[in-house]
């Protein structure tokens, strides 16, 4: 059925069909505009450092400068600058720069527990920066080692560790998987561990290991490799990285609690972080 | 005006002889009410034109005046109500009984109480509700807080919400008073409307510096509301219809002595998302409060009023798929629901007697509890027969009940009050469960026992001068600590001629419950706690001075006032790690930073024009609300976040004719403060030794560092008031439109880049980021209509 509308009554209507359409348009569209000027703070870039020493590596010293906060680009390392470390208040090492990092042209010296080591740095823009001093951390104390295949699974090994008295918190154990013992073919596997706390105050690392990696690129598997040894660091680190990891602000505005305004750093005059790690290695021949 | 002004002389002249014959000093009282319901009148200006001594009547309508003279001629003043003038000889104790007549029949659309402006207390804040009616409101909904926030010294925070800052303080800071009982949560539609109903409110106060000894525990305001008692002559309502509500009220007499009033609202927005609902996923929504009121006069003497009132809202998003598999299984259904329901319910008993010739004995007994809880189900039915079943919920809920007496005397130029109070309260802070694991935020469920002890002097030597001084001892018992302290309160008005007066406030006073919000984008999840051993009360102070002036006939008024003020003890939540979960039993005051400082300090300026055709206000105020913590920004002072520089509220209201009456509203306020990053750890990818550190990492150097946009807004409200043939109703017609020029206010701020990818779709990089300015509220058009209803038109239609 087909309704006529004549003219008068078309012109009642039509104020109010108006109205709901202009409410419509205006509730339907997002009320937003751009804001015209700079809204976010302008603050003269500091040097960032990410660097650590430990007594199984060269030390590794990353420098860049902070960025605006809209600004999207990626770090930008600096080459030019001078870069010392120092152990109980001598000169170790002077630091040369390598492929995007500051590293050692020397042995790596032995640091043991106790070691005070500190960071200066050196740079015409930034000028004279220096770390507290960090505290290299005792190695853990490896206790027993055990480890054997997993029952009906011959592509997989279980590998336990007991350790007295890890650091709580600051401490991690990782495996390196590889067919011989070169560091050329060494791989960061993927390992499961699990952690177990003992009443003796010991703790027991159960890890998950395969026996075969299958080698992806671009997607497409080309290369499996027979893993013949297995090297399981135990890695106690100094407190600066987890209190400056544990201060990251949330990258959004919102959430429960409010954002944190005081990123941990450890270096004077600039951003990032200085810390050292103690090693603690087992082998593991298959 | 000219009229009523030579008979008040004529009536003088004639009267002056007997005054001049007697000087003997007596005390009268009395009860006001309305001739049109007989409720009692709260705030009635009543002075006597020969001393110019005057008093303003209480909660229950009760004044009480002591004057030089027997011979007195008393002025009655009550905004939208007709002058009245009593000129006789008084005796010691007598108590008089004053009617007052409705002025005309279109409310009037005077802008503040004149009670208020004539005793020169601009600390205290008060619009009439007719005034409040008629001006313009978000979606047509009168609405009291929103309102009151036009005043000087008084802001919102954010555009949409309802907490009120009072001179800086913040929500938490306020004491919100529904007839005496406290009241928690203000915020319906997720903080777009306050909880009271603006139909049952009879009148509201704001006391923004030295309070009465009675009230006490927080910092800031106290906000004191009372609903009206019912017509005691003949039943009448009034429903009305807006677009986000539907409300209506009754009120009547139940017999000689005892009236009743029930008012409720609720909303729209349920049917609407009902009607938006489809097989997977139906939203619900219920919002209303309700008020109920009964009132029973036993005689002249003692009086009994019983209020209730009850407000939620409750939304709830229910999801139903049916098939698909869940892992590896094979699902049949699922039934997932997610909400949030919060809401308020207070209970008071009020009774007052009069014993003697001038004392009155006062007793009220209260109960409030504000409760939120949010919950989420989730129930899976699979084709082997299994169910599972996932539920976690969180709730926060506090309640208070207490008992206060009071004993009200007044002699000569003295008036003395006296009591004490009671009050149990307990809070759980938010307790929550999930199915798979028992998990709870906080667990410290908190109980304690306040006394209070209270003594408050009022001394009026003369026409010029008002001496107030209260103490108010506090006593507060948490189970593991013990409180006490003596809060002192002083004000004072001094009248420098007809014209000029200037007035001193000095408030000292302790809080023992903190605040806390959840979440920093939104208000909804309010978190109240008791102090503890840990986390000692808040305490605060205040001195503010003001110099007020008056044009000769009282049409224009200027007030000015400058005030300090210093908290301590102040409560934040900590910052932490957002990406880390609490887990655990965690007592709540290991979440929170305490011992933070405040300091505000202010000017404030209202101009008001309170007569003619053109009437309104015009409110500034300058204020810097800063605080201080030792955890926080390096332990510097740093800007509260609601600190607003400057707030500018422009009022004009102007009748046309006798039907139409137009309003309009201008808000100007400097913008909040918001905490952006100063710098940013670029993207780093940095992977050595099995660490990654990935940068992109923002640096808040600095707590409320940025300033938004400034806020602006300007609302008109058109009101359109008719009688319906032969007066069977009175209706009202409103045309309100909020944010007239579509002013893009900031609500939130956003940043946007997008990536940039080559032909070949290599990835390039991203954009510049934009910022982008997020407003609530456009413009926003609205209609609503009332129509009110009474047995007295009908019997006015059957006289016909």
């Amino acid at each position: 059925m087909i309704k006529t509308v004549d003219a008068h009554t078309l012109r009642k209507r039509l104020p109010a069909s108006l109205l709901l359409l202009l409410v419509l348009v205006l509730t339907s569209c997002e009320f937003s505009r751009e804001y015209p000027g700079d809204l976010f703070p302008e603050e003269d870039a500091q040097l960032v450092v990410f660097g650590f020493a430990g007594n199984k590596r060269s030390p590794i010293v990353y420098l860049f400068p902070t960025v605006s906060y809209l600004d999207t680009s990626s770090a930008a390392f600096i080459e030019d600058a001078e870069v010392t470390l120092w152990r109980n208040g001598s000169l170790l090492q002077n630091l040369r720069y390598d492929s995007d990092k500051y590293t050692a042209d020397d042995e790596n010296p032995l640091l043991v527990s106790g070691d005070t080591l500190q960071l200066g740095i050196n740079h015409l823009d930034y000028g004279e920066l220096w770390s507290d001093h960090v505290i290299m951390p005792p190695t853990a104390s490896l206790e027993e080692v055990d480890w054997s295949y997993l029952t009906d699974d011959s592509t997989r090994i279980i590998a336990t560790l007991l350790v007295d008295n890890p650091l709580s918190v600051v401490h991690s154990v990782s495996a390196i998987l590889s067919s011989s013992h070169s560091t050329e073919s060494r791989i960061v596997g993927n390992t499961a561990v699990s952690e177990t706390a003992l009443s003796n105050g010991k703790t027991q690392y159960q890890i998950d290991l395969p026996t075969h990696i299958t080698i992806i690129d671009d997607f497409i598997p080309v290369d499996t490799i027979n893993v013949t040894h297995i090297e399981i660091n135990i890695d106690q680190m100094s407190r600066e990285y987890e209190l400056h990891k544990t201060s990251f602000p949330d990258g959004d505005f919102g959430g429960f609690f409010p954002p944190q305004d005081t990123l941990y750093t450890n270096i004077k005059g600039g951003q990032g972080v200085f810390f050292v790690k103690s090693t603690t290695s087992y082998l593991i021949v298959l | 005006m000219q009229c009523k002004g030579t008979l008040l002389s004529f009536v003088l002249v004639l009267y002056f002889p007997f005054c001049i014959l007697s000087q003997k000093a007596v005390t009268i009282r009395g009860t006001i009410g309305s001739l049109d319901s007989g409720e009692p009148m709260v705030g009635v200006f009543v002075q006597d034109t020969m001393s110019r001594r005057y008093a303003i009547s209480d909660g229950h309508g009760v004044f009480s005046l002591s004057l030089p003279n027997e011979k007195a001629c008393l002025f009655f003043q009550y905004t939208g109500f007709e002058n009245q003038f009593l000129c006789d000889s008084f005796e010691e104790g007598e108590s008089l009984s004053v009617l007052l007549h409705r002025a005309g029949e279109l409310p009037q659309v005077e802008v503040t109480a004149s009670a208020i402006s004539r005793t020169m207390t601009s600390d205290v804040a008060s619009i009439p509700m007719n005034t409040v009616r008629l001006l313009p409101q978000l979606g047509g909904e009168a609405d009291v807080l929103k309102t009151i926030a036009l005043m000087p010294g008084i802001s919102l925070g954010v555009e949409g919400t309802t907490g009120l800052h009072i001179r800086g303080g913040s929500p938490g800071q306020n004491l919100v008073l529904l007839d005496e009982a406290p009241v928690y949560n203000l915020s319906h539609f997720g903080a777009f409307l306050s909880v009271f109903n603006a139909g049952a409110v009879k009148q509201f106060q704001v006391h923004k510096g030295s309070w009465p000894a009675q009230y006490g525990g927080r910092l800031s305001g106290l906000v004191d509301i009372r609903t009206r008692e019912g017509n005691r002559r003949y039943w009448e309502g009034k429903a009305t219809i807006s677009p986000l509500l539907a409300s209506i009220l009754v009120e009547g007499p139940v017999s000689d002595k005892t009236s009743i009033l029930f008012s409720g609202r609720s909303s729209w927005l349920g049917g609407l998302l009902k009607l938006m609902s489809n097989e997977e996923a139906t939203p619900k929504y219920l919002m209303y409060d309700a008020n109920a009121k009964i009132t029973h006069f036993f005689n002249d003497r003692n009086q009994l009023h019983l209020s209730y009132y009850s407000s939620l809202d409750d939304s709830q998003v229910k999801e139903v798929i049916t098939g698909g598999t869940l892992g590896s299984r094979e699902r049949l259904s699922s039934d997932s629901r997610a909400g949030v329901k919060w809401g308020n319910q207070t209970a008071t008993i009020r009774q007052s007697s009069l014993l003697g010739k001038s004392i009155v004995f006062q007793n009220v007994i209260y109960y409030t509890r504000y409760r939120f809880n949010s919950y989420e189900s989730d129930r899976n039915y699979f084709a082997d027969g299994e169910e599972t079943f996932f539920a976690t919920s969180s709730t926060s809920s506090n309640r208070d009940f207490g008992v206060r007496s009071l004993l009200s005397y007044q002699k000569n130029s003295w008036k003395l009050k006296v009591g004490g109070e009671l009050v149990k309260q307990q809070y759980s802070p938010n307790s929550g469960f999930a199915t798979d694991n028992d998990s709870t935020l906080f667990v410290s469920t908190a109980k304690a026992l306040q006394q209070n002890y209270f003594v408050d002097g009022e001394y009026q030597p003369n026409r010029a001068w008002t001496l107030r001084l209260g103490l108010r001892y506090t006593h507060h018992n948490s189970g593991d600590t013990v409180y006490s302290f003596l809060e002192p309160r002083l004000r004072t008005n001094v009248q420098l001629g007809r014209q000029w007066g200037i007035s001193f406030n000095a408030h000292y006073g302790q809080q023992y419950i903190h605040l806390l919000f959840g979440g920093n984008t939104g208000l909804l999840n309010e978190i109240w706690l008791g102090s503890t051993a840990r986390v000692p009360p808040q305490r605060g102070s205040l001195l503010a001075m003001g110099i007020y002036w008056s044009s000769k006939k009282g049409a224009y008024t200027v007030e000015l006032e400058t005030f300090y003020r210093r908290m301590s003890g102040l409560v934040e939540f900590q910052s932490i790690d957002q990406s880390s979960e609490v887990t655990g039993p965690t007592e709540w005051e290991d979440l929170v930073e305490t011992g933070g400082q405040g300091r505000v300090k202010g000017l404030e300026l209202l101009v008001r024009k309170r007569s003619g055709k053109l009437t309104g206000w015009l409110s500034y105020t300058w204020s810097n609300s800063s605080r201080r913590f030792n955890t926080i920004n390096r332990g510097d002072w740093f800007p509260f976040r609601f600190d607003r520089r400057h707030d500018i509220s422009l009022v004009l209201l102007y009748p046309l004719g006798k039907k139409w009456t137009c309003s309009a509203t201008w808000i100007y306020q400097t913008g909040s403060y918001l905490t952006l990053p100063t710098a940013k750890i670029p993207n780093t990818y940095i992977l050595e030794d099995g660490i990654f550190y990935s940068g992109n990492i923002n640096i808040n150097e600095r707590r409320n560092n940025v300033r938004l946009p400034a806020y602006h807004r300007l609302d008109i409200s058109v009101t359109y008031a008719w009688k319906g043939r032969k007066r069977k109703r009175d209706y009202r017609l409103g045309f309100d439109i909020y944010n007239a020029y579509n002013r893009i206010n900031p609500y939130f701020i956003r940043t946007e880049s997008a990536a940039v990818f080559s032909n070949t779709g290599e990835y390039l990089g991203q954009t510049e980021p934009k910022t982008t300015v997020v407003g609530l509220f456009p413009l926003i058009p609205s209609v609503s209509f009332s129509c009110d209803f009474n047995q007295r038109s009908l019997n006015l239609r059957s006289n016909d």
